[in-house]
């Protein structure tokens, strides 16, 4: 216990750990203040806007715009035909939906992902780049050990890293939907939901995050972990794709894209009913 | 007690396109409990390789290594390393972290606590910059912070690779201080250096290793005698003939400006005073060149065989 918390120590005393988390934290507060200027309780003038699209889209079918195979025919009622043919318009929320926390949440679990990569590969890259792994050898010269608890290290600060993160995301929508969108119907059935999706992106960012410090243990090198990491999955994943399809399911990739989108335990809320 | 065994120590490097490089070659040494002890050799004479094979570091290829009484090989370090303290060239500690943090970090899993830091930071004269960033301190500070980090555990025995290493004339002084004072509180130190002047003054023990091999080793007074140090020099009125007195008593010399010098011990000078004067001549100067270790070290690695490999 005492070198993992050493090792979570180092973790937290590295300057990327900051400069990331900080980073996107800003990018997460950044896109809420986007999202609370671009979003609207007004829900009336969308549903003016979207009935007003549908009466012009209408008329252009009326005065010719669309061509009928029976328009010819006796009988043949051309505004029945347009409005039939036109549909429905669905109206755009103008305001955020707190329930689609879900979706957001899916969204960003690959980016995350992708960071813990880099914290895991960085971490163990820069002990060998700087040799200060022979200085934590000398004090414990057991390496299984010593690695163990580098890699437990890792995955609890991706864990970490994609919880605090997410809570983050959660906790700056917030404001946003309350204001300027809607926060009903969120019961614990949603609740449940939208934790078991956090707590697969916290999971898949620990296990990416070891996959990197695994890589980085093996080349000794940040920079070399992360182009094997990359050519593996942006290269090779992408060409077993193309040739062998039939392969996909045993990617890594996709499994880890899967394992967060996969929701086995709860059922999915269902979307807010479009207005017509 | 012996601290360390090593017993026909081999190490080969296999590397690409150069084939193989033997480092250490069949080495074998016993270092004693307590006193400084002198590792000496060259630049690639394998002192470096030898500490690491003691500190599990690198394998050996052949041969084996303890270290108070613990095989390094067979997993046993971790029984004994709370009890060395070490440095393995140029201490590798992380430049963004300051030297407290490093050392905090450290001692951590050792529960070594912030009075054992504070106290080797002052030892090492480092208190004041402790809060700065490592990649702010010079080479000598950095140095320092190494030889603080193997005090840290308190050690009986210290393995120290070229500890003076980027140290200016004051820090060598200071490093030298250090290890005399750490040699006289009981600890055992093992310093490998090639600052000769530097072991001279400190050890009380040395071993002279030239191409992976020992060429020499015990206490320092015994290693400088056997290197046959102690030349003499001897000042004539006619160094011409008295060099050819001596040739053909068999007697080793070189010429030096005006005077000769003798391959000789001190206790034999007075073979020189007898051959010279049955050949009629008259010494204005008969005196030992003081003890150097520098020209032993030189004669002993240059005349080591070489590498095989």
């Amino acid at each position: 216990m005492g070198m993992l918390a050493t090792e979570l120590r180092r973790m937290w005393s590295r300057r990327l750990v900051k400069l990331l988390g900080a980073s996107v934290v800003l990018a997460i507060l950044a896109g809420a203040t986007i999202g609370f200027f671009n979003s609207s309780r007004d829900t009336a003038s969308a549903l003016q806007e979207t009935r007003a699209q549908r009466r012009r889209a209408i008329q252009e079918c009326e005065s010719g715009g669309f061509q009928f195979p029976r328009q010819n025919r006796r009988g043949f009622d051309l505004e029945k035909a347009c409005r039939r043919a036109v549909g429905t318009h669905q109206a755009p929320d103008p305001g955020l939906d707190y329930r689609q926390m879900q979706e957001v949440l899916l969204a960003i679990s690959p980016p995350l992902a992708i960071l813990c990569l880099l914290l895991g590969a960085s971490f163990v890259g820069a002990e060998w780049q700087k040799e200060t792994i022979t200085t934590t050898l000398t004090w414990e010269p057991r390496r299984a050990r010593l690695l163990a608890a580098k890699f437990a290290a890792v995955a609890l600060a991706g864990f970490a890293f994609s919880v605090v993160m997410g809570l983050v995301l959660a906790a700056s929508l917030w404001p946003v939907a309350a204001l300027r969108g809607s926060t009903s119907d969120l019961d614990a059935a949603w609740l449940r939901s939208a934790s078991g999706i956090g707590l697969r992106m916290a999971l898949l960012g620990g296990l990416t995050a070891v996959v990197g410090c695994a890589i980085a243990t093996v080349a000794r090198n940040t920079t070399a972990a992360l182009s094997v990491a990359f050519l593996y999955f942006a290269v090779l994943e992408g060409v077993i794709r193309g040739f062998r399809p039939g392969w996909q399911p045993g990617l890594l990739g996709d499994n880890a894209a899967q394992s967060s989108r996969v929701n086995r335990w709860v059922p999915q809320w269902p979307h807010r009913r479009p207005w017509t | 007690m012996t601290v360390i065994e090593i017993e026909g120590l081999t190490k080969r490097y296999r590397r690409f396109r150069k084939g193989i490089t033997t480092a250490v070659d069949g080495l074998d040494l016993a270092v004693e409990e307590g006193g400084v002890f002198g590792f000496l050799g060259p630049n690639g004479a394998g002192k470096t390789t030898t500490v690491r094979c003691l500190l599990a570091l690198v394998r050996p290829t052949s041969g084996t290594c303890r270290i108070l009484g613990a095989n390094p090989q067979r997993g046993e370090l971790h029984r004994v390393i709370g009890r060395v303290g070490s440095i393995v060239e140029t201490p590798a500690l992380f430049p963004g972290f300051s030297g407290r943090r490093n050392l905090e970090l450290l001692g951590r899993p050792q529960r070594v606590g912030p009075k054992a830091i504070e106290a080797v930071l002052d030892r090492v004269d480092l208190a004041a910059r402790a809060d700065d960033r490592v990649k702010t301190y010079s080479l000598g500070m950095k140095q320092r912070l190494g030889i603080a980090a193997a005090l840290l555990k308190d050690p009986e025995l210290l393995i120290l690779d070229e500890p003076a290493n980027g140290l200016d004339p004051a820090g060598i002084r200071e490093v030298r201080r250090l290890l005399t004072s750490l040699g006289a509180e009981g600890r055992t130190v093992f310093v490998s250096s090639h600052i000769l002047s530097e072991v001279q003054q400190t050890c009380h023990r040395v071993a002279i290793l030239a191409r992976g091999k020992c060429v020499k080793s015990g206490p320092v007074a015994e290693v400088l005698a056997s290197g046959r140090a102690f030349r003499l020099v001897v000042r004539v009125d006619q160094p011409r003939l008295a060099g050819e007195l001596l040739t053909a008593a068999g007697i080793p010399w070189s010429p030096d400006d005006e005077r000769l010098l003798v391959d000789l011990a001190r206790a034999e000078a007075a073979r020189v005073t007898e051959v010279l004067a049955g050949g009629g001549l008259y010494l204005s100067e008969l005196s030992p060149l003081p003890d150097d270790l520098e020209s032993v070290f030189l004669k002993l690695t240059e005349e080591a065989p070489e590498e095989t490999a």
